[in-house]
């Protein structure tokens, strides 16, 4: 196992698959490049998903379900909108 | 250690979408408006990250939203109902990005010129603890990154790493093969790895 080899299976890393191969992580132990490489786009992923969506402009739900609304293209013929 | 990491699991679809999706497509556009409300923040953050300005956002997102109105008898469940909208949202994002450059956009662009032998560059990501950075400042930093990708290896990244799709469900999205979804994720994250390394705690160092 090599480092462009690990790279082959950094999703399956990055993914906590049970069943690595030992040689894999054999290689994760001895190298120490390959396990920033790991640690970096681990933290990056998670840094990423932890930003808030950025906010959307008040008035565009409101714009969307209008458009909706006004389309002659209702999927199912007469458009129903319980109140709940 | 790498054995120690904890899994990066795809998001499943909610327990009763199927349902939601059923009502919808009889017209309940009480239905519908769930099915929007649900999903309008992530499509935003999605298509705001392509247009880079929230008005074309905007208009996308409307335009999105109403072809999946118009579209719905048409969707068959065989994929997520996010993955078949993003695959719309896309679709809509690109069409609009055309419109606006006056020339032909796609998900190739400027990727094929990277698609050579990838060079891994690791040896400049030394820990360096003083660089902590305050939220703002990482917040820029991210997003100054994420749009240094190439278009087509920005959207893998934002789908399978940000969105949480599956390989498969990102190549449906982007009419893309699995295999190209693999190598263009490998390459995103090596390029953000190189420019945010230094910037991140090296837990696994």
């Amino acid at each position: 196992m090599d480092c462009r080899e690990l790279m082959d299976h950094l999703d399956a890393v990055l993914e906590g698959e049970r069943s690595l191969d030992p040689a894999l992580l054999q290689h994760l132990a001895a190298c120490l490049g390959c396990r920033q490489l790991v640690a970096t786009c681990r933290q990056t992923i998670l840094v990423y998903r932890s930003q808030p969506a950025p906010p959307i402009p008040a008035a565009l739900h409101r714009k969307v379900m209008k458009k909706v609304n006004g389309t002659s293209a209702q999927p199912g013929g007469t458009p129903t909108h319980p109140r709940s | 250690m790498a054995t120690h990491l904890e899994p990066i699991a795809a998001a499943a679809a909610p327990a009763d979408e199927h349902e939601l999706v059923r009502r919808a497509q009889a017209g309940d556009l009480s239905a519908f408006e769930v099915i929007v409300q649900r999903y309008e923040h992530r499509i935003y953050r999605l298509v705001l990250r392509m247009m880079g300005n929230s008005a074309d956002t905007e208009d996308v997102l409307q335009e999105t939203f109403l072809k999946v109105f118009s579209k719905l008898k048409q969707f068959q469940e065989q994929s997520r109902l996010y993955t078949w909208m993003v695959r719309i949202a896309v679709n809509e994002a690109l069409m609009k990005l055309r419109k606006r450059r006056g020339n032909v956009i796609s998900l190739d662009a400027e990727v094929a010129s990277e698609e050579g032998p990838m060079v891994r560059e690791i040896e400049d990501t030394r820990p360096n603890p003083e660089a902590q950075l305050q939220t703002t400042e990482l917040g820029d930093l991210l997003q100054s990154s994420l749009e240094a990708l190439p278009l087509g290896y920005r959207m893998v990244f934002q789908l399978r790493d940000i969105e949480e799709l599956s390989t498969a469900e990102t190549a449906e999205a982007l009419g893309l093969s699995e295999a190209a979804v693999k190598s263009r994720l490998l390459r995103a994250r090596l390029q953000l790895h190189k420019r945010l390394g230094r910037h991140l705690r090296m837990e696994g160092a």
